[in-house]
């Protein structure tokens, strides 16, 4: 084991050690040892940006008077500059410009986006699953995929239901039909939120098992 | 609601401002010198005025009062300011050695006989200065008994007043035996109406006392005197009994006491923080309007009675306090034969002030501030013993201890699989989920010409989970011959993709591409957008257009990543397979999309899609997290089942009486 992998291996050990100190709460080697992760990260960010954004796109473009670029690159720049406006307090108002043009691009992008590619695919989805093609095996019901379908359905409506369920008629006669649709569609979202904590919680123990693993082999090459 | 007093007189010794009649200050109870000094100065002046005469300088002092024209007598050398300047100055100490050379002798001697008769009497009386002293020898022997007889009414009220509340606290004190507090108790009998009817019921019924407390009218406000007088009354008449004489002369003193507890009404600006109890100072500001009544009523009692007072006695619920000048005039006669008739013909304002007022006690005067304060009061008694919906209940803080024991559990449980467990692989003997064999199908597929895009999204925490999915691939694709080219969404990716090039087995160094822009750079990507004419290009030279790729293989953490890719260039790419590497996280958010055919194919690091090649299956690692999955069942069972009995417990202690 070389020097450096050795001082790097002792460093890596020790920030390990520090982040576990919460176990003990909340305490200054925890602490320490988040602010060398959060600065290491934003340090490492600003570089990457720097080096692979900001130099080629935006200086180099700007070296180059008269051409096509350089006259686009101008208006990112000029937004740059409306948005570093900001940071006095009597130029606030110029800063609002890149934002809403930011907020309202996103926000564009997102309503067509959703619709595209996550609404529409999965609501074909749900009633594609009843198609006769796919609910037969060999001239017979296949059970297995109707139930599928079926609980599908169930899922996605009572979901619905349950989520549209503030706001309505408390006197309305079907007030009781609603009251069961939204709490069977509490179960399927206890479920979905049972699988989220699941998959949460596996990756944070496969991170800790490889942290352990790591810290038994770098310990077994020190002796 | 009130009006303030256009003019105040300003205190030659605090500054602090007075009511035009007042001739004591509220505030350092010092000698406000303007109206004797006037009337000595005009005394000095007109040794032997006639009625006439002396009526109506006095209406010109009154005047003068009110203008501000008396003060700039005083201090001529601030002769073009108004009072309130005056004060000002002065209490700069700008004026103040020239004022005190310019002291007349009367007023000297004024001051001197003040010094003597300090505190007179007690507490209650502060130092009063006789006008007297200033006056000629045949006018100082009036001024001189018309004071006596003031501090002598003002000694006799005060007397009263203290027996009568000393009564008042023992009757208090024997209603106190049900416990009920002596705060309690003010509280409800300023609630008007039903006084057995607790504040929570009353506000429940809506009584109109809640309205009143709410509203503060003048109506309200008088109903609620008048009751509360005919209480004081009926107290006071049964214990005392005085005799004719002595109601005569103490309701002359009450009204005296009745009318700066009329005060704050047109003045609260100046009083809102002040007690209600009569102070000492306050009860200087009476003797001038008492005065001028009391003329008047000498005068012409019937026309200064107030409106409806006598007419309308029969319908009013109290006994008109300002009858002292009514039943027995006379009686007030030595007092007011100094002042001349006609000299203090009473307002309007002025004799309706004992209508309004009465003979209230004084602590049943109440302020704005101090109604709003009696109404935050009642709320809060009201809102005793109710649950709120605001008050949550306090969560024990969690144990440290319990904390630690489970941490400490599940790492010993961990370290101890990884340290006992025998190195095998494990091959589960459950068949492929059909995301994972959808993706080992579809990476069968791809020929050796084939280019595959390997887009990474996730953070370097999942760095070790995400390698161990990853590896495997990588590795298959490079036995197949498939080229592949690493793009990161975030700066991390970078680093984290070089690291991933260089533990797999491919012969060739990629590099990994950084694509700045987020969901903007794939939607151009995905669309194929380029303008004619030439820009920097967003998307770095390595890369190929897009739909190009046989298959785009994600490998992200994070939900968002996953939309971003779905919704900005999935839409794009009919041709163009798309595989999913993810973690345990987002596995379950993943789902829906293979379902609706959007993912051609998804893997996480347990599915063991190329049996004994998938790394984090190879002996240690997944036995411990067995282990660790098995350690967190039971916390989260013994947890269940703790919760459980504390709640039974919680239960059980509710329902006991």
């Amino acid at each position: 084991m070389s020097s450096v992998d050795l001082t790097l291996g002792l460093l890596g050990l020790a920030l390990t050690v520090m982040i576990f100190s919460y176990v003990l709460g909340d305490n200054l080697f925890f602490r320490i040892g988040l602010y060398v992760l959060v600065g290491v990260s934003a340090g490492y960010t600003a570089a990457v940006l720097i080096t692979r954004v900001l130099i080629p796109l935006l200086v180099q473009p700007l070296g180059k008077p008269g051409t096509p670029a350089f006259f686009w690159t101008l208006v990112p720049v000029a937004l740059c500059v409306l948005l570093a406006l900001m940071l006095i307090p009597r130029a606030l108002q110029a800063g609002k410009f890149p934002l809403a043009f930011l907020s309202g691009v996103l926000a564009a992008l997102a309503l067509v986006g959703i619709s595209r590619g996550t609404l529409a695919p999965q609501l074909l989805a749900v009633v594609d699953r009843f198609d006769p093609r796919l609910l037969t095996r060999n001239a017979s019901v296949d059970w297995r995929q109707l139930v599928e379908a079926v609980a599908m359905l169930v899922g996605v409506v009572t979901v619905l239901f349950y989520f549209h369920h503030h706001g309505r008629d408390k006197q309305s006669a079907v007030e009781p039909m609603i009251t069961s649709l939204s709490s069977i569609g509490q179960i399927f979202i206890g479920i979905f939120l049972g699988a989220l904590f699941v998959g949460l919680y596996s990756t944070a123990l496969i991170a800790l098992i490889s942290r352990l693993e790591w810290i038994g082999d770098f310990i077994s090459r020190l002796f | 609601m009130t009006e303030q007093p256009r003019e105040f007189v300003i205190c030659q010794q605090c500054g602090g401002k007075n009511l035009p009649f007042a001739t004591r200050c509220v505030h350092c109870g010092s000698t406000l010198d303007v109206l004797f000094t006037v009337e000595g100065s005009q005394a000095a002046q007109a040794p032997q005025p006639t009625e006439n005469e002396e009526s109506d300088d006095l209406l010109q002092i009154l005047e003068n009062l009110h203008s501000g024209e008396a003060f700039r007598d005083l201090a001529p050398e601030n002769s073009g300011d108004t009072p309130a300047d005056s004060a000002d100055t002065r209490e700069s100490g700008q004026a103040s050695s020239g004022l005190e050379e310019e002291t007349p002798e009367w007023l000297q001697r004024i001051r001197q006989r003040a010094l003597r008769e300090d505190d007179a009497s007690g507490n209650l009386v502060k130092p009063s200065r006789p006008a007297g002293d200033a006056a000629e020898p045949g006018n100082a022997s009036a001024i001189d008994r018309e004071f006596n007889d003031w501090i002598s009414r003002i000694r006799e009220k005060a007397q009263r007043e203290a027996s009568r509340q000393a009564r008042l606290a023992a009757q208090s004190a024997a209603e106190a035996e049900d416990g009920t507090p002596a705060w309690l108790r003010r509280v409800r009998a300023l609630q008007p109406g039903d006084d057995s009817a607790s504040p929570e019921e009353q506000g429940r019924a809506g009584h109109p006392g809640n309205d009143w407390a709410v509203e503060w009218t003048p109506e309200a406000l008088e109903a609620l005197r008048r009751r509360e007088q005919e209480k004081t009354d009926e107290i006071t008449a049964a214990v005392d009994q005085p005799s004719a004489d002595e109601n005569a002369t103490l309701d002359s003193t009450e009204q005296i006491e009745t009318l700066p507890a009329a005060l704050p009404a047109e003045t609260s600006e100046d009083h809102t923080s002040q007690p209600t109890e009569l102070a000492p100072e306050e009860t200087q500001a009476v003797p001038v309007v008492k005065e001028s009544q009391s003329a008047a009523a000498e005068q012409e009692p019937a026309d200064l009675l107030p409106e409806g007072s006598a007419a309308d006695s029969d319908e009013s619920p109290l006994p008109e306090p300002a009858t002292a000048s009514q039943k027995s005039p006379e009686s007030n006669s030595p007092n007011e034969a100094s002042v001349p008739e006609g000299s203090a013909q009473p307002t309007e304002e002025e004799t309706e002030q004992p209508k309004q007022t009465g003979e209230l006690p004084a602590d049943l005067v109440l302020l704005r501030s101090q109604q709003e304060n009696a109404e935050l009061l009642r709320r809060l008694i009201g809102l005793e013993g109710k649950p709120s919906r605001l008050v949550r209940k306090e969560q024990p803080a969690p144990s440290t201890a319990g904390r630690l024991v489970a941490a400490a559990l599940l790492l010993l449980g961990l370290i101890a699989a990884i340290i006992f467990t025998p190195a095998q692989n494990i091959v589960p003997s459950e068949p492929l989920p059909a995301p994972a064999a959808a993706f080992a199908a579809r990476t069968a597929q791809l020929e050796p010409a084939d280019r595959v895009l390997i887009l990474l999204d996730y953070q370097p925490a999942v760095r070790v989970e995400m390698e161990q999915a990853l590896l495997p691939v990588l590795n298959r694709l490079a036995d197949r011959g498939v080229t592949w080219q690493l793009a990161a969404l975030h700066p991390a990716g970078v680093w984290l993709g070089a690291e991933l090039t260089r533990q797999s087995q491919n012969e060739q160094p990629v590099q990994t591409e950084f694509l700045p822009g987020g969901q903007f750079t794939l939607l151009a990507w995905a669309a194929q957008v380029q303008p004619e004419w030439e820009l920097p290009r967003l998307i770095p030279a390595g890369l190929g257009n897009l739909p190009d790729y046989a298959a785009i293989i994600l490998a992200g953490d994070s939900e968002s990543g996953l939309r971003a890719w779905m919704e900005q260039a999935g839409p794009w790419l009919k041709d163009s397979d798309t595989l999913l590497v993810s973690a345990r996280q987002l596995a379950a958010l993943a789902l829906p999309y293979y379902d609706s055919g959007q993912l051609s194919g998804m893997i996480t690091v347990l599915d063991p899609w190329q049996g004994t090649e998938a790394g984090f299956l190879l002996g240690t690692s997944y036995r411990a997290y067995q282990a660790g999955i098995l350690i967190m069942l039971v916390l989260l069972l013994l947890g269940m089942i703790i919760k459980a009995e504390h709640d039974a417990n919680l239960d059980g202690k509710e329902k006991q009486p």
